[in-house]
């Protein structure tokens, strides 16, 4: 940055539906020193509360909006100066963006749909989110977990496009994808993640997955080590203990809320991220016909079968830097053994967070990766 | 995944059940649109375009027009439920249900009971509620309590696409006769409808909104009032959860029960009749089974007891609305 350089902090926009959030506490005074993914700020959406990073160093020269205020996407919240900046430059700077600022009407979402591709027959839908101007970082590519969907980004993706474009997609079966998985097994959905890749144009990422996510992660690097720069195993891999077949049983077998109930609360640490449109979201996508076929063969191939949670040998083949992630409450696949990793592969847990450490440690999480992939 | 209409996810339903399922049968007046009469086939789907185009596919074998007699179409339908076709009959104004309500309550109702289950009655009855249009007190009436009455019918009461779709193929493939009641103001809302075929079961709420302070129940477009209402009482500080039970038979009174354990109080917004209605019966559920659990009376908004005026300006009074409605939700507050 150059001196006197003013950056507008904005209402960040946290997953497709969000089109407002109200300003709970800031957690920085204002004019005080600031550092990049520093927390400052904590905002509420419909869903949780969550705290924004500061977007890059500096002095928190303004404070715009004030607790209890809630705003739209995009609206000015603050301001960060870099360099010297007088009171009369930064009212100028706030006046100038207030009078520029067009709020996106509710329902107006132009990105509500995410995109299609077809990959080996099967229509597969993602979100890119494209870098910021000087971002030419190597993309990042999310990988979500069993029964979830792309969705479960939705605190981490667009959290990395200042350095790098990033994208989500819903597995086979999955989300918005069509009900079809092909034989299910990590193998065979790892070669349609690589294919997905050579479909969007994407030689080469830092792949972060989740859950069966991590598996298929590293089985695609692998499998082609020149597509991945780095993984991030979260809860999935390189850890922790053998899935219970019996809640993956259970959780597909569930067709209404009171039966889905209870698999979903395993999920976090803080039952207060469960909501009951969560729940609702996770039956929508099971309703759809032919979806209970699809997951029992993914799990008959890809869960079930698997009898080493830490698949040590196929971690040794790794020829790039993994970071391996776990949050220290999962009751799903609770941290138990940890694998003798690899000498590139850091562990790291978290101990507050249960198996959504995305979800539930987000923040930490996000600046723990940008932190990790920006040496590779 | 797309935008579709009420509409669009009704006539989806039906497409995609008949394709699947060679014996599924719609018949009713006009369904399929001028056949028989020298017009342009396929030119009506119904009085709201909602079948329009399933002639064309399907052919006047499985889209058939009837004569003007409801008695008359719904006895064929049941008999072609009871002899392995899986029909689903066009009540186009269920305020009409009184001419065919003994096929409907004495015949279809009970004949899987009396026969001591040797026989089904896989029958769906689409058929049209609710005011608003100006079409007067024989066209405009919400009587869906009246076949929540009858053990043997199931009663679906979409409040929107999303639901209206999957319920309506839950209803094509149950065994047992269901009265499917369609808003006719709901037609052209639009909402997010996979493109694939999927099942809502019957008996579970949909929690619209979650919120602590008041729970408000609501069914089919009055879930769109108490939204409203909430949004606007969510500035003044008061949150209200919405449920919205999507059938009022089965009713899931569970899940009504586990969010007024949660607020204490309870406010139910209805378009069917203060009395012996839809409200009535929640009110009666929770002063029953969870009596313990009310800070405040319970409040029912609902119309008055009236017929339903014709006169637009008196129908607008009739229907229950965004202020009424916060003006009981203040009222339970008070307590």
């Amino acid at each position: 940055m150059s001196i006197g350089q003013l950056t507008p902090l904005t209402m960040p926009k946290w997953g497709m539906a969000m089109t407002s959030g109200t300003v709970v506490e800031w957690l920085v005074e204002a004019g005080a020193r600031v550092t990049r993914g520093d927390e400052i700020l904590e905002i509420e959406t419909d869903k949780t509360i969550v705290a924004m990073e500061a977007p890059g160093d500096g002095e928190l020269s303004r404070q715009v909006a004030q607790p209890g205020d809630e705003l739209p996407v995009g609206a000015l919240l603050g301001v960060l100066t870099e360099g010297e900046a007088d009171e009369v430059e930064i009212d100028a700077f706030v006046n100038k963006f207030r009078s520029h600022f067009i709020p996106q009407e509710a329902g107006e979402e132009v990105d509500l749909a995410p995109s299609r591709v077809e990959i080996q027959g099967i229509s597969i839908a993602y979100r890119k989110y494209p870098a910021a101007e000087n971002g030419s970082g190597l993309p990042i590519l999310f990988i979500h977990g069993f029964g979830g969907d792309q969705n479960g980004w939705m605190f981490n993706a667009p959290e990395f496009a200042e350095q790098r474009t990033a994208y989500t997609f819903d597995l086979p079966a999955h989300g918005e994808s069509s009900r079809q998985v092909g034989a299910g097994t990590l193998s065979s959905l790892a070669t349609l993640v690589a294919d997905f890749m050579a479909a969007l144009v994407i030689p080469r990422a830092h792949i972060v997955g989740h859950s069966l996510g991590a598996a298929i992660a590293v089985e695609l690097a692998v499998q082609n080590p020149h597509q991945a720069a780095s993984l991030v195993l979260l809860s999935g891999a390189g850890a922790g203990t053998v899935v219970d077949n019996k809640y993956v049983e259970g959780f597909i077998a569930a067709q209404r809320r009171p039966q889905l109930k209870p698999y979903i609360h395993q999920l976090f640490a803080d039952p207060t991220f469960v909501t009951r449109e969560m729940i609702e979201n996770v039956l929508k996508a099971k309703r759809i016909e032919g979806t209970g076929a699809c997951l029992d063969k993914i799990a008959e191939a890809s869960i079930y079968s698997v009898e080493d949670a830490v698949p040590e040998d196929k971690l040794s083949q790794l020829e790039m830097p993994a970071l391996v992630i776990w949050g220290g409450q999962d009751q799903v696949a609770p941290l138990g053994q940890t694998a003798k990793l690899p000498a590139n592969t850091d562990l790291h847990v978290f101990e507050q967070a249960g198996h959504m450490v995305h979800i539930e440690a987000a923040s930490e999480l996000n600046a723990m990766i940008r932190k990790f992939i920006e040496n590779y | 995944m797309a935008g579709k209409t009420y509409r669009q996810a009704i006539n989806e339903a039906i497409l995609q059940e008949m394709r699947r399922d060679s014996t599924v049968i719609l018949l009713g007046e006009d369904v399929a649109g001028g056949t028989g009469a020298g017009g342009e086939g396929d030119a009506w789907g119904g009085p709201m375009g909602v079948t329009r185009g399933l002639v064309s596919e399907f052919g006047v074998g499985r889209v058939l027009d009837t004569p003007i007699s409801e008695a008359a179409y719904m006895g064929a339908a049941i008999g072609a439920a009871a002899s392995g076709l899986r029909p689903i009959a066009d009540l186009m104004f269920i305020d009409f249900a009184g001419v065919c309500f003994d096929q409907i309550v004495n015949q279809a109702a009970k004949y899987r009971y009396m026969y001591g289950g040797q026989d089904k009655i896989p029958l769906t009855i689409r058929t049209m509620m609710g005011a608003g249009l100006g079409i007067s007190s024989q066209h405009s009436q919400s009587l869906y309590p009246i076949f929540s009455y009858f053990a043997g019918l199931k009663v679906v009461v979409p409040s929107g696409p999303y639901d209206a779709k999957g319920l309506l193929i839950s209803a094509i493939r149950d065994d047992d006769p269901v009265i499917f009641c369609e808003h006719k103001a709901l037609y052209e809302m639009v909402e997010d409808v996979p493109d694939e075929p999927y099942t809502i079961p019957f008996g579970e709420a949909n929690f619209i909104r979650s919120g602590g302070d008041v729970t408000i129940v609501a069914m089919s477009s009055m879930v769109h009032v108490a939204t409203k209402a909430a949004t606007e009482l969510a500035r003044q500080g008061i949150e209200c959860e919405i449920l919205d039970p999507r059938t009022s038979s089965p009713l899931d009174t569970e899940s009504i029960l586990e969010s007024v354990e949660e607020t204490g109080r309870l406010v139910i917004i209805d378009e069917s009749g203060p009395r012996f209605g839809m409200a009535s019966e929640v009110a009666a559920v929770v002063a029953e089974e969870g009596f313990a659990l009310l800070k405040a009376p319970i409040i029912k908004v609902t119309p008055p007891f009236v017929p339903i005026p014709a006169a637009p300006n008196l129908e607008q009074l009739y229907i229950p609305d965004v202020a009424q409605l916060i003006v009981a939700v203040n009222k339970v507050m008070e307590s």
